[in-house]
């Protein structure tokens, strides 16, 4: 008879569940992250901000054309934006680094999810398609 | 929004924009705030990020789950967890320190140089207004006048170009730092594929 304990199983699965839940709305860049500078577009003036992240929040600014809003906020004449390159690289990597977070959110829901299924069911701690899942996200996720 | 940012004193700012219209002078003030850099890395590198990264992994209860069940899959759930999970979370940690640093020395960067031009504006308006003091008499020379601002100006800007190398140096290698973290971000999300999500569904079932 193998060792078997559902409350440990359950307990770990509903905590990761939790946190999974917690990350994906505070970092999902649609979701008014609580952490404000996780939005890349916080450091930008908005000029920048709509020429890099158009796409992105374009949503925000209904009824209005690019090259009006843009107008409206360009520096000065007497003014320069000295981190537009910065900006852009660091448009890319906040990008990036988002997708990362969530699908290292997604890798730890997986977990999750076994857990979960080997707690709904003695058997499963010892189920061969269990384990061949955990296996090949194993192999095709781990990053060598 | 920023923590604040520095910016030209009155005096100053009528300096640059007279010369900045006249054409004579290269340089221009930055824009940027240098309070959303600090504000930013603050943000990237702090305890609550860090937290939230580590709660995907509750290690007191992913050890109580291997020590009190036993079976293939249990062992192949531990494989898995410490491979990928724990490793990108361990990864992500670590990265998002190393950008905070890299905004950080950006928000320094932006104030030694606003400072640097503060102090260098100061001087030469100095400078401009000593040489402007005799322009008043009949018998002055305004050509030779403006002449000398128009020297005074190009070293200036001279000295600011100096200012200006330091600060694109500092930014080049935040923005080499940037791209590197951006390295390690893509390869955590290249590997999940359609395919690797459509297996990870299988364990909801």
């Amino acid at each position: 008879m193998p060792k078997y304990d559902q409350n440990s199983l359950r307990d770990a699965s509903g905590t990761i569940f939790n946190a999974t839940d917690e990350t994906h709305e505070h970092y999902n860049p649609a979701g008014g992250s609580q952490y404000g500078s996780w939005d890349a577009s916080m450091s930008l003036p908005l000029h920048e901000q709509m020429s890099l992240f158009r796409q992105k929040y374009g949503e925000e600014y209904p009824g209005s054309s690019r090259s009006e809003t843009l107008d409206d906020f360009k520096p000065e004449s007497y003014e320069v934006f000295l981190t537009k390159d910065f900006f852009t690289t660091f448009g890319t990597v906040y990008e990036s680094a988002m997708n990362a977070v969530e699908t290292t959110v997604k890798q730890a829901g997986y977990g999750a999810a076994g857990l979960s299924r080997m707690a709904d069911n003695i058997k499963a701690v010892e189920d061969a398609n269990v384990v061949a899942v955990f296996d090949v996200l194993d192999k095709t996720q781990n990053r060598g | 929004m920023g923590d604040g940012s520095i910016s030209l004193p009155e005096d100053l700012l009528g300096l640059v924009k007279h010369w900045t219209a006249e054409g004579t002078m290269k340089f221009r003030w930055p824009s940027d705030d240098e309070g959303n850099f600090k504000h930013s890395g603050d943000r990237w590198g702090d305890g609550g990020v860090e937290a939230e990264l580590r709660r995907l992994n509750p290690e007191d209860l992913i050890k109580a789950v291997s020590q009190k069940n036993e079976g293939p899959a249990i062992e192949a759930f531990a494989h898995y967890w410490r491979d990928v999970p724990v490793r990108n979370i361990d990864s992500l940690v670590t990265s998002f320190k190393v950008v905070s640093v890299a905004l950080l020395a950006m928000n320094a960067a932006l104030i030694a140089y606003k400072n640097a031009a503060i102090s260098e504006l100061a001087y030469l308006k100095k400078e401009l207004d000593e040489n402007q003091k005799w322009a008043w008499l009949p018998w002055s020379d305004d050509g030779e006048i403006n002449k000398r601002a128009q020297k005074l100006i190009g070293f200036f800007d001279e000295s600011m170009e100096y200012h200006r190398n330091d600060f694109n140096t500092t930014m080049g290698n935040s923005m080499g730092v940037l791209k590197k973290e951006g390295e390690l971000y893509d390869d955590i999300v290249k590997r999940f594929t359609p395919d690797t999500e459509k297996t990870g569904a299988k364990l909801d079932g």
